[in-house]
């Protein structure tokens, strides 16, 4: 927009009553600090709705305005078109104006009536005559209007894109199918081949499983423990200070897509809007939307209720099979015009300056970074034992294994919110896999294994931990599962995985992804062994298990448990969470959990692998503490 | 050298000939582990188990271990950026003793388990003064690690996890748990490997610590626990006049860094405590834990007449080794044997 048009904007709004002269003042200084229209900067900061701000503008450019809710729209005219080209250029082909059986070669020629976001200049006009071929009359709508025909316009394609794209593309990187055929051969031959040494020589093989269940459970083990040294290290590595942050040009901060997947959140979408609320990124650059069902009627209504400013809006997600978060994020992933995205889910509460972190950090981390992820915890974990233990597990995790993983350059695999990416890369990997119920975690290892970078950065998102053991055994089972299709997704091709990967990465995402569900699953038959060896004599032991076999099983109970103790530990220690360090000794008895959830996951796996467990979340009872500054607030308000 | 060269005049210390013996105790157990009463400390045990040549083999891995203690101890000086000369005054102290040589010959516990306490000392004086996790962490893995090798490990434990306990209070008052967190840091490896070790020899053997068990002096209070505990805190003063350059380290930590002179104090009791309940502790392994330590705890950044005067405790430590060597069984026969 002209400087001119700007100022005669605002000379309009004020002159109509919009705004007072120095809300205008104020904006036009903001604008200018950002590098935005003054238009954006208004409807951002909710001083003006964005339908009147069009309007006006329509009457500045001495053009009608349209209501594309309100006007049918004729799809065939989208035939050809590129949608982004559409949403990058702001137009939309609404119907055409002139009878299509008029006598004349020019009335048959009939004109397109475009509804246009951007000023309708002639310029503009012969551009969008060029593209349709035909003669165009320009009405102006909104930014958003254009945004929610294109997603209505080209629903079909956003579906199948949202759903089959990366089945499309690559078969083998998508868990559309649990098993390939090459799959199926190998792990009925395996299946078979225990089954007949069972049958066969019961105390050989048992001998032999056992001995292999322990090597592997030391390796993952041991592996965990010096990833987590390693995290360790880092601790006193601010990857983001401050002053880096404070450095930034307003105005040179590129538009950022928040995308916030919500189903069935109806109880917690007004705290979402509040949390996103408070970020400290320029408003008119954020575009945030939540991604809500179709048949969500409940939370659709919430989220209207909450009655969110301009900066948030509601992209409706279509229905189809499957039904998963990754789906919705890649209808949000479609059109969105950030140059970076992030997704958070309804109960996040990020540290008010992680998008700026996350700009500093991907300036600074070259291309082939492509995802930096923000660490995870909770604000309720004192709600009772369960969010303790929950507290303490993602304490670790994220505050030592993450930081250890991106250290010793092995593949991350992302958690479920907070990650934030690289826009045109996270097309160009194909975005989520919508049939894997742990996206996050697939498409960290997929950037990996396509020789991209995933980080990690300073900046904690909090969350409501979960405090019901059957909430907490439904969600558990949900990201076990995943990683069992990660792992077999991404094991499709060994040979291929190492050629690409290389060893190192290979090995340690089989350990990690893979090593991950395999020690839950073994745990209860373990457990059940170190229970079975208190009342058989050492002679009996002995007799079953070979020395070095025996040694192995001891040294994983002792050290094994010892390392992952402490390690726990560590991470509650890090986050000051003092309370907490004690509670890792329950550790063993929490990971009887996981094993309950692990079981669920490998039968869910079987029976129905695209299920999405849904999280209920909005149980504590626990209010959250405040956490970040809240974002500025216009100097004058309306 | 000087250990294979004791070993062909016939010498093997009381403490490899003691693992050796423990390691055919362990085999004759057989595969029921039956002989796991005799396999504490497990690290040289199994080291013994599986280092050829008895206690040759020992010797050679003592000496290895004892190569990178001094390695570590001279690196850690380069890298802090002492001048030369500072450094020259400094090492020999552990360099060149006899008592040192005949310790990192022919102790494979004492050197692997004290370069592990020197560690977790030097971290936990980080953690106190810098409130570095990671210290702490590594502070209790050291312990654990030293006790794998030598039950004194626990005596350090226990009084590292009680000096850090007033430090957490105070420090984090507004905080009340992070005390005990702060003590579960320290002790819980230790602990851990305690419990452990019990259970496995108790499971297995019906006994557990066999080897500290049989131990003859083990909690045996000779003359009385009193007069026992006077005995050994006794001893110990006067192993720390051999030590001149660990009293001048910990003055300077007294006058700097007050907090930080609990670490190192806290050596002090431990050996008492050692001592007393009868555990292997000589003078000549009081000489070498003092003398690593003060190694590790030599403060950055101290200015020139501090520099002097630590380089002159180091010379003045050294000369007193020569003429009032800290002494050991065994030492006097494998300085015979040595001499020829």
């Amino acid at each position: 927009m002209q400087v001119a048009t700007q100022a005669r904007l605002g000379e309009v709004l004020v002159a109509e009553g919009w705004i007072s002269s120095e809300q205008r003042d104020w904006a036009v200084a903001v604008g200018r600090q950002s590098g935005v229209r003054l238009g954006s900067v208004l409807v951002a900061a909710g001083l003006v709705r964005r339908v009147d701000m069009y309007r006006v503008l329509a009457r500045l450019w001495d053009c009608d305005y349209v209501d594309l809710a309100e006007t049918p729209a004729d799809h065939s005219l989208l035939d050809g078109l590129d949608p982004q080209l559409l949403a990058d250029e702001g137009w939309f082909p609404v119907r055409r104006l002139a009878h299509p059986n008029g006598r004349h070669a020019a009335d048959r020629a009939s004109a397109v009536l475009v509804a246009t976001a951007e000023r309708p200049t002639d310029d503009r006009r012969r551009h969008l005559e060029r593209l349709l071929g035909a003669p165009v009359t320009l009405q102006v709508t909104t930014d958003w209007d254009i945004v929610q025909a294109l997603h209505g316009g080209y629903r079909q394609a956003v579906v199948d894109q949202a759903t089959l794209g990366l089945w499309r593309r690559d078969h083998s990187q998508s868990a559309r199918a649990v098993l390939l055929p090459n799959q199926r051969l190998v792990l009925g031959a395996v299946l078979a081949a225990a089954v007949a040494g069972l049958v066969l020589a019961p105390l050989p093989t048992l001998t032999t499983l056992t001995a292999l269940i322990s090597v592997a459970y030391l390796l993952a083990v041991v592996f965990k423990f010096v990833v987590c040294m390693v995290g360790v290290r880092q601790e006193n590595r601010v990857e983001v200070t401050d002053a880096e942050v404070a450095a930034l040009d307003p105005r040179e901060l590129p538009v950022y897509t928040v995308l916030v997947p919500v189903y069935r959140e109806a109880n917690v979408v007004a705290d979402l809007i509040a949390n996103l609320g408070a970020l400290d990124y320029p408003a008119a650059k954020l575009e945030i939307l939540l991604l809500l069902e179709e048949n969500d009627a409940e939370t659709i209504e919430a989220a209207r209720a909450a009655n969110p400013p301009e900066t948030i809006r509601f992209l409706i997600v279509p229905p189809g099979h499957p039904q998963t978060k990754p789906k919705a994020c890649n209808v949000g992933l479609f059109l969105a015009r950030g140059e970076y995205l992030v997704i958070y889910d309804a109960e996040d509460k990020p540290d008010p300056d992680q998008l700026k972190k996350a700009v500093v950090a991907f300036r600074r981390g070259g291309e082939r970074l492509v995802c930096v992820q923000a660490a995870l915890n909770y604000w309720n974990a004192e709600d009772n034992w369960l969010t303790r233990m929950f507290t303490v597990e993602y304490s670790f995790w994220f505050d030592y294994m993450l930081p250890g993983l991106d250290r010793l350059r092995l593949p991350i695999p992302l958690g479920g919110t907070s990650n934030h990416f690289r826009t045109t890369a996270l097309r160009r990997l194909g975005g989520w896999d919508p049939f894997n119920v742990t996206e996050d975690a697939d498409l960290g290892i997929r950037a990996a294994v396509l020789g991209h970078t995933v980080g990690v950065i300073n900046s904690t998102t909090y969350e409501e931990a979960n405090r019901a053991p059957g909430n907490w055994v439904r969600q558990r089972s949900r990201w076990i599962k995943g990683y069992l299709q990660t792992l077999l997704v991404h094991l499709r091709r060994p040979g291929s995985l190492v050629r690409t990967a290389g060893l190192r990465q290979t090995a340690a995402f089989a350990l990690l992804v893979g090593g991950t569900p395999m020690t839950f699953l073994f745990t209860p038959p373990l457990y059940a062994l170190f229970l079975a060896s208190l009342l058989l004599p050492p002679t009996v032991l002995s007799g079953l298990f070979s020395g070095w076999v025996l040694w192995v099983a001891l040294f994983n109970l002792v050290v094994g448990n010892g390392l992952m103790i402490y390690v726990s530990m560590m991470g509650a220690f890090k986050r000051r969470r003092y309370p907490l360090v004690l509670w890792a000794l329950l550790n063993p008895l929490y990971w009887l959990l996981h094993s309950a959830a692990a079981y669920k996951a490998l039968w869910q796996l079987i029976t129905k692998p695209h299920y999405w467990e849904k999280t209920l979340h909005g149980l504590s009872h626990a209010a959250p503490a405040g956490i970040g500054s809240d974002a500025a607030a216009p100097a004058v308000a309306g | 050298m000087l250990g294979w060269w004791a070993w062909r005049q016939g010498f093997a210390s009381p403490s490899h000939r003691q693992l050796v013996l423990q390691a055919e105790q362990v085999l004759a157990g057989g595969p029921d582990l039956a002989g796991l009463d005799h396999a504490y400390p497990p690290l040289p045990t199994l080291i013994a188990l599986l280092v050829p040549g008895g206690t040759l083999g020992l010797s050679v891995a003592a000496s290895l271990a004892a190569s990178l203690m001094l390695f570590f101890s001279w690196e850690r000086l380069y890298r802090r950026n002492f001048p030369a000369w500072m450094i020259a005054g400094l090492l020999p102290a552990l360099f060149l003793v006899p008592a040192i040589a005949y310790f990192a010959s022919q102790s494979l516990p004492g050197v692997a388990s004290f370069s592990l306490l020197a560690l977790a000392l030097q971290r936990f004086m980080r953690f106190l003064v810098h409130r570095d996790t990671e210290a702490g962490f590594v502070t209790g893995l050291a312990l654990g690690g030293a006790f794998l090798f030598d039950p004194m490990a626990l005596f350090y434990a226990l009084a590292l996890g009680l000096a850090a306990a007033p430090v957490a209070l105070d420090r984090f008052r507004a905080e009340p748990s992070a005390a005990p967190a702060t003590v579960a840091v320290m002790v819980f490896p230790t602990l851990f490997l305690v419990l452990a070790w019990s259970f496995l020899e108790w499971r297995f053997t019906g006994v557990a610590f066999g080897t500290v068990a049989t131990n003859p002096d083990f909690l045996a209070f000779r003359g009385g626990a009193l007069s026992a505990l006077g005995d050994a805190a006794r001893a110990i003063g006067a192993d720390l006049l051999h030590v001149p350059l660990y009293l001048c380290v910990a003055l300077v930590y007294a006058v700097r860094r007050p907090i930080a002179l609990l670490g190192l104090l806290v050596l002090v009791p431990g050996s008492v405590l050692a001592l007393w309940l009868g555990l292997r502790y000589t003078p000549v392994t009081a000489y070498v834990l003092f003398t690593v330590v003060a190694l590790m705890a030599v403060p950055r950044n101290v200015r020139r007449p501090v520099q002097v005067l630590l380089a002159a405790a180091g010379l003045a430590q050294l000369a007193l080794a020569w003429v009032w060597p800290p002494t050991s069984p065994g030492f006097t026969e494998w300085l015979a044997a040595v001499l020829g």
